[in-house]
């Protein structure tokens, strides 16, 4: 067990030391100009309608080896009319009606941005809702361990970012007897005198005057506070520049970002300074208060852009030098290589060679079957001399019944596949119809109208069980979110979503399509008869409205399946172009064969968790779809794959790698992996309660079936939760115990019947019981070191027994056998 | 089919007597596990404590024939009998039922089927497909599950013969949930089936095999329990659902289609049902053209007219014309499917709705709507944990109504049919309780033999009494408690059989009761579904023939097994006080007896009452009567009941209660009053017992003129006398004073108390 932990422990320091090590100033340079070939500025033409706006304009300079570099930070500005509009840096600024020219010019190079100025003769009240609030998130003061908290902090409540802009109203101008607000003086305010420490304040110094956000409030202080006319055009949507995509080599490592904030009347606003930005790897990249973008290391980053309930976010991928790198092509298998090698290529990685076949057949059987591969099957591979002796071993696995039912405990994790949870008849019959399902082969968006369009009775439809564990309306909402859509969507239930594009409405609209779920007792023992009534609507908590129904990126449903919303969802669920539907699944499945998602957690879908190769998950995703969502033929396509059966071994271009895929991650086998080959290698099965003889741990319905503490020790989840996260090889003491003396190990290796035991009763040598031991546990003969230790050890021992006990001991105690690698 | 009772199996005794041992009889399985229709099957009774005589009772009309014992040696063995079974005529495929009884007891019911599949017992060691069990079409196998195995059978099938396979279980009343395969001759699932809607657990399918060759059946348990029974049937039966129309009016002949996936090819039947069935379903078995072996359906059977639906019959004005009260019997089609059912209501006419789908097989949870003639929705069913949902509703206005149809999820298709019943006003039902205590099997031991059941009452809109009886009586016997009272929603009638049964007779009974109910009389049988429910949970609806049975076997007498110890003497009644209490102590004579005894007061005087209240063993009687009842010697009886698992006793007490005043007191001058001077009377008291003796406190009522005593004279309550004195004035009347009283007041009991004496003679003399 120890080393299992060293192996871990390393593993974990690689990944420590590469995100440990950013670039020094000299490696990262300065913005060196160079020779453009031509440069762009963002935005073109720009109408600034009030006197409080402006406009960031953002310069990029694009050279001839085709790469690109933000440069808005070392451009010159000149405002042609400066009466009209002015620049301060990079910032344009009203000055009067008109139209204003913005020349720009950085490497020689010059292009133009047309500003049209109107409305400077009128007032810009305060909007309370796009200025005010959003100046509270900027400096953090609605934060959830500030003032956004539920019960808020030193008796000021604020609405969790914004989510509530009535509660915000109450809260700052009429409690505490409107203290908070001095209109007469409104530097003065508490609102103000506290967040700069002029005022004691707990959370410390959150605002200077100089801040974009002190000038807001003070001056809707100034303004009296007013609320916005109920008319006030709405925000729609906002939209980030550079868009997704952006690719900066080194010594480029600076991106300045442009945020707009698109009305429902057409406006178009510069909320730069009043967005806050966050990065999904500050290791790699971060971003100012301004928007502006500072790369440290290589690697693929998102900048989530928030904006009250608005979230966007964009991709740039840093690219740094690796000395003596020099891309060596090796042979593609498929597009999932193709896709894998631009990743590797554009940050400068090498893929490992291909894994051996001893590897290869130990990896391919645990990973689609669940089980080690006999001694006969690891000899015939062996002896196996055909060229293509690796896709039809992934065929013939696929086909293997122990496939449906190895697959089928991945999907029971996921539903919640207890008897405590749906009954100790309905377990059987759900895991058969899983099982069956992965047999069959079932499309996979069959398989989830199956499940989320399912009625009637638990025990005939056993896919009716998906209602029996999601008991309730919310349940249900966050069951389909995290399983088919990717997000965790607990948050929003009480509240926006701190973090993410979810919103509470959003949650209560979902919800719309389940609400209407019913579930009776019927005379049969621990059955549920699930149906549909037909009326009920969702009020959504906090606003009290009835809700529609409602789908991401389609909005409110109008007119949905009359007799069950369900059908509508699915219906919608399951197209081809569902951005979320396929990409889940096929993002599920790599996480299984490679032991990390694309997108990682695999359940977890977020504008700040972004996929270490979106190419690649998105052409997965389109050939799931392409495919009639045929799960065979995306594993196939993956095992198939070059990038599948690279070795687990490193080389010198892509040690620091953990996420792109170049090279194959050992990972500890699961729980009931591990059980079966232990079993396998001791050749001694265990009996699971009434369970058939012959059933495997990997082949258990439910984990409540069977007591087994080797199994809860080694992380077999009690499957309360949809999260994938409950399956944890977190190692710990318990763990080690098992292998150093736990009574599993120790019985096995003391059984007569074992398999060296056999071996030793019918006479076999000590090589032949040593190699076959070698063969089942590791799937690959002895080197001849390993021979020689192991025959040195017998002939040290008196007893041979103990002699094979303790090298069969040692065996499994390998990190190769107890790691997939 | 002309199938009349469930009962009436004629019973011949030819068995040579075996001693009698001291335990129940039971029955463990039958061999064959089934008997073929309308022939003889020579049949073992399999269990134990099968001792001589036996009597034998089953749920169909047969004659069965008890097989002598070929020796001595098979006469003596008490864990097999055989006997020949013959079903009468009529008597379709389906679940029945057996018991055997003798002079200790009877046994429970074993089920098993009338089967024309030939019965075939399982080999134990088919649990490999290459080991599986050679069968013969049509086969029926009485098999039991091992646990983690699986039972194998195999059969030879023709290139495209159809075969069906079904396995029984829960209908049988066992926990196992089948799971059936069936493999082709290459090794492949070519079909699989768990649980079939409408069947509960249980499961069927059919099969046209490609090819010819070796096809395996494979039977497992869902969730691998072991030991438990089933009965797998491989055949040429239809799949079928149910008979069409799926109820047939009591009296009634019908031609019988059938519903359900083969129900294009199943042949259709000419059915009677003669007027005086007992029971509300039926077995009907269905056959393809030229088929051997039978599909198992279940139709209604009731005193409705039977009313079939036309379709289109979707939507307001395609409605098809119905009469209510009466039945109408329909089928979802397919999915979305509404029947619309047009009626002419009543004002003021209550109406009971009540669906029948899941009891007859069929997979539909019917919901219930009634709309006026335009199509506005009056009322619905609610959906409840039933499964098959009622309405009722009370017609506001002489109208033409609608009733709508429809699955609860909208589906439809051969499995869907329905019945809706409705039924007129008031009315109430009786069903044996629902209670883990509560038992259907008796033994009344001879001369004192009873049996005792709990009853809940169901009441719409009736809260009347209702009365007790049995079906069929029983000669002699005596229902103690059979009038429920008006309102009670619970009851417990306690039959007596001091005589009416010979030792070792069986019977089975049903429990009706009678009622004047909206001014007509109406006739309910006890039904028990609920209890068998609770007794068989995997059974989901037990055959009717088992709805509401009793059974009863007279035994031999038995040990008493409790006594009272009561006064043996007259009890003492104190009329003035009206009220008295007497010890009554149970005296359990069999350590296993732990129930209570109920105690009843017959033939209590007029004005009389008696109650009775436990502590523990210890019971105490209060009797309670008038204040003035008359002085003397009055009778009545205790009658007693005390039950052990079915084995009740009754105990019969004759109590005298002697009627006596709390008090007496007499008076007796020592000597004649001398005018001027005084005298000694002695007065004495006689305090009645049954109360802790009190003062007793003396007031002369009547004196001689001119003659005075104390005012108020104390009698201690540790005194029975006293002797007091009177004082003659000198000029007192000088004569014989006849009317010389006392009034005596004291307490019994806690009660005042007020006694006269009688009147003494006293003598005034000169001095």
């Amino acid at each position: 067990m120890m080393k299992v932990l060293t192996m871990r422990a390393t593993i974990l320091s690689l990944l420590m030391l590469l995100v440990a090590t950013p670039l020094s100033a000299k490696e990262k340079g300065e913005i060196e100009v160079g020779k453009p070939e031509r440069i762009e500025v963002f935005p073109t033409e720009f109408a600034l309608t009030g006197v409080r706006q402006k406009i960031q304009l953002v310069v990029t300079a694009y050279y001839k080896n085709g790469i690109s570099q933000d440069v808005t930070s070392v451009a010159k500005y000149i405002a042609a009319s400066p009466e009209i509009a002015e620049t301060v840096g990079s910032v344009v600024y009203p000055r009067g009606d008109g139209e204003a020219t913005i020349k720009v010019a950085v490497g020689g190079k010059k292009v133009e941005s047309i500003i049209t100025v109107s409305g400077q003769g009128q007032p810009e009240p305060v909007s309370f809702q796009y200025e005010t609030l959003v100046a509270l998130s900027k400096q953090g003061c609605n934060a959830g361990a500030c003032h956004g908290s539920p019960s808020g902090k030193g008796g000021f409540r604020l609405s969790l970012r914004a989510f509530d802009p009535p509660l915000d109203q109450l809260t700052l101008i009429r409690e505490d007897y409107g203290r908070r607000a001095n209109v007469l003086e409104p530097e003065n305010s508490l609102l103000l005198l506290k967040p700069t420490m002029k005022s004691p304040h707990g959370g410390g110094r959150q605002l200077k005057t100089s801040d974009p956000a002190y000038d807001i409030l003070s001056r809707w202080i100034g303004e009296g506070c007013k609320l916005d006319d109920p008319e006030r055009s709405r925000c729609l949507k906002i939209e980030i520049y550079p868009p997704a995509g952006r690719v900066l080599e080194q010594p480029a490592h600076f991106q300045q970002l442009c945020v707009l904030a698109h009305f429902d009347d057409g406006a178009i606003r510069d909320i730069t300074e009043l967005a806050v930005y966050s990065s999904s790897n500050e290791e790699v990249a971060s971003a100012n208060v301004n928007g502006r973008v500072e790369g440290y290391d290589r690697g693929e980053v998102a900048i989530v852009v928030r904006y009250l309930e608005f979230i966007e976010s964009t991709f740039i991928t840093f690219v740094t030098d690796v000395e003596g790198y020099a891309w060596q092509q090796i042979p593609q298998n498929n597009y999932v290589d193709e896709l894998v090698d631009e990743k590797l290529q554009q940050l400068k990685y090498l893929p490992s060679e291909a894994c051996s076949d001893d590897e290869f057949i130990r990896r391919v059987y645990l990973d689609v079957i669940g089980i080690l591969p006999t001694v006969d099957e690891v000899s015939q591979f062996a002896a196996n001399t055909a060229g293509d002796k690796r896709a039809l071993l992934i065929n013939q696995l696929l086909d293997r019944p122990e496939y449906a039912k190895f697959w089928a405990l991945k999907w029971g994790d996921l539903l919640r596949l207890t008897s405590s949870q749906v009954g100790g008849d309905g377990v059987y019959k759900y895991y058969r119809w899983l099982e069956t399902s992965f047999r069959d082969n079932m499309p996979y968006d069959e398989f989830a109208r199956e499940l989320l369009a399912s009625t009637g009775s638990t025990m005939n439809n056993p896919a009716a069980n998906f209602y029996r564990t999601a008991g309730d309306m919310n349940d249900c909402v966050e069951t389909v979110s995290q399983v088919f859509l990717g997000a965790r969507l607990q948050c929003a239930k009480c509240h926006n979503h701190p973090f993410e594009r979810w919103t509470q409405d959003n949650y209560y609209g979902m919800a719309a399509f389940f609400n209407r779920i019913q579930r009776k007792k019927t005379r049969r023992a621990d059955e549920l008869f699930i149906w549909v009534a037909s009326s009920g609507e969702v009020t959504q908590p906090r606003t009290g409205l009835e809700m529609k129904p409602w789908l991401p990126e389609q909005g409110d449903v109008e007119q949905p399946d009359e007799f069950d919303r369900r059908v509508t969802f699915v219906d919608w669920l399951t197209r081809k172009d569902n951005r979320y539907f396929g990409t889940i699944e096929v993002n599920r499945m790599w996480s299984q064969l490679f032991g990390q998602g694309i997108v990682d957690p695999s359940d977890d879908f977020r504008d700040t968790n972004p996929p270490s190769n979106a190419a690649l998950l998105t052409a997965l995703a389109s050939d799931f779809s392409e495919s009639g969502f045929d799960r065979k033929h995306i594993l196939r396509t993956m095992l198939n794959s070059r990038t599948y059966q690279a070795s687990f071994r490193p080389n010198d271009f892509n040690e620091t790698d953990s996420r792109c895929f170049s090279h194959f991650q050992p990972r500890m086998l699961s729980a009931e992996q591990l059980l079966d080959a232990i079993c396998h290698v001791t050749g001694l099965p265990e009996t699971f309660g009434p369970l058939p003889a012959g059933t495997r741990a990997t082949q258990l319905p439910a984990p409540d079936l069977v007591k087994n503490d080797f199994l809860k020790i080694f992380g077999q989840p009690e499957r309360q939760t949809v999260c994938a996260c409950e399956r944890t090889s977190e190692s710990n003491l318990g763990m080690a115990i098992q292998f150093f003396n736990g009574p599993l190990v120790y019985n096995k290796l003391r059984d007569e019947n074992n398999r060296f035991r056999r071996m030793l009763k019918e006479e076999k040598s000590d090589e032949e019981i040593i190699r076959e031991l070698y063969l089942a546990a590791v799937c690959r003969h002895p080197t001849d070191k390993e021979m020689e230790a192991s025959m040195n050890h017998i002939k040290s021992k008196e007893d041979r027994i103990m002699a094979f006990e303790d090298i069969c001991w040692a065996i499994i105690n390998t990190n190769e056998f107890l790691f997939q690698h | 089919m002309n199938r009349t009772s469930f009962v009436a199996a004629v019973v011949l005794l030819l068995g040579q007597l075996a001693a009698t041992a001291n335990a129940q009889p039971s029955i463990s399985g039958l061999s064959p596990g089934s008997i073929a229709p309308g022939t003889t099957t020579e049949v073992t009774i399999q269990g134990a404590k099968l001792d001589r005589p036996l009597q034998i009772w089953t749920s169909f009309p047969a004659t069965v024939e008890i097989v002598p014992p070929a020796n001595e040696e098979e006469a003596k063995k008490n864990d097999a009998i055989k006997c020949k079974i013959t079903p009468a005529e009529g008597v379709a495929v389906g679940v029945v039922g057996i018991a055997v009884g003798n002079k200790v007891a009877a046994s429970g019911i074993h089920m098993f089927t009338i089967d024309d599949a030939v019965a075939v017992a399982e080999s134990g060691d088919n649990h490999a497909p290459d080991g599986a069990q050679e069968l013969s079409l049509p086969a029926g196998v009485e098999g039991t599950i091992d646990g983690s195995t699986r039972d194998y059978f195999c059969f030879q099938a023709g290139e495209g013969q159809r075969v069906a396979v079904e396995v029984l279980a829960s209908r049988l009343g066992s926990a196992m949930d089948p799971v059936i395969r069936l493999i082709d001759p290459n090794g492949l699932e070519v079909a699989a089936v768990d649980d079939v809607e409408g069947l509960g657990a249980d499961c069927r399918l059919s099969h046209v095999c490609k090819a010819a060759g070796r096809y395996v059946v494979e039977v497992a348990d869902n969730k691998f329990q072991g030991g438990l029974r089933y009965r797998l049937r491989v055949g040429d039966f239809p799949i079928v659902t149910a008979p069409f129309p799926l109820g047939i009016q009591l009296g009634g002949s019908i031609e019988l289609a059938f519903i359900g996936e083969d129900e294009e090819s199943t042949e259709s039947q000419q059915l009677t049902v003669a007027a005086d069935f007992a029971g509300h379903r039926l077995a009907v078995g269905a056959r393809l053209p030229g088929g051997t072996s039978s599909a198992m359906t279940v139709a209604a059977v009731d005193s409705l007219t039977e009313q079939l639906e036309s379709e289109p019959n979707n939507e307001t004005g395609q409605a098809t014309a119905a009469t209510f009260p009466g039945a109408v019997s329909g089928g979802l089609q397919a999915a979305g499917d509404e029947d619309y059912y047009l009626f002419a209501g009543k004002q003021g006419q209550v109406l009971n709705f009540q669906s029948l789908t899941r009891s007859l097989g069929s997979a539909a949870y019917v919901q219930l709507k009634l709309l006026d003639a335009d199509g506005k929705q009056l009322a619905a069913t609610s959906v409840s944990d039933a499964d098959e949902l009622s309405l009722r509703y009370s017609i506001p206005a002489d109208a033409n109504y609608q009733l709508v149809v429809s699955d609860l999820l909208r589906r439809g298709g051969p499995n869907y049919v329905y019945r809706v019943s409705a039924t007129l006003g008031n009315s109430f039902s009786l069903s044996l309780k629902n209670d883990k205590a509560t038992i259907n099997q008796f033994t009344v031991g001879m001369g004192n033999g009873a049996f005792a059941f709990p009853i809940t009452v169901g009441r719409v809109g009736y809260d009347g009494p209702i009365t007790i009886s049995l079906q069929p009586a029983i000669e002699g016997a005596q229902i103690w408690n059979a009038e429920i009272a008006a309102g009670a929603k619970e009851a417990r009638p306690i039959v007596v059989i001091p005589a009416g049964l010979e030792e070792g007779e069986l019977r089975f009974l049903r429990v009706v009761g009678t009622a004047t109910v909206d001014g007509q009389p109406q006739t309910v049988v006890m039904n028990s579904e609920g209890w068998l429910r609770t007794t068989l949970p995997a059974m989901l609806y037990p055959p009717a023939w088992y709805d509401g049975l009793l059974s009863v076997a007279s035994s031999t007498p038995l040990e008493p097994f409790y006594d009272f110890k009561a006064p043996t003497e007259a009890v003492m009644f104190p009329r003035q006080v009206g009220e008295i209490n007497w010890p009554l102590t149970l005296e359990r004579k069999q350590k296993e007896f732990t129930g209570a005894v109920n105690v009843f007061f017959r033939g209590l005087p007029e004005g009389f009452s008696a109650s009775l209240k436990a502590d523990k063993e210890a019971y105490t009687v209060t009797i309670k009567g008038p204040a003035d009842a008359p002085l003397g010697d009055l009778a009545f009886r205790m009658e007693c009941f005390g039950d052990m698992a079915g084995k009740g006793q009754t105990l019969m007490r004759d109590v005298v209660i002697k009627v006596s005043e709390p008090l007496t007191v007499t008076v007796t001058p020592v000597d004649a009053l001398l005018a001027g001077q005084k005298q000694k009377v002695k007065i004495q008291v006689t305090r009645l017992a049954g109360s802790e003796a009190q003062d007793v406190v003396l007031t002369w009522t009547k004196l001689p003129p001119g003659v005075s005593g104390d005012e108020s004279i104390t009698i201690p309550k540790d005194k029975n006398e006293i002797e007091v004195e009177l004082s003659a004035a000198a000029d007192a009347a000088i004569a014989v004073f006849e009317e010389l009283t006392i009034q005596a007041k004291s307490t019994f009991a806690g009660k005042d108390v007020t006694i006269a004496s009688a009147a003494t003679k006293i003598e005034v003399k000169q001095p």
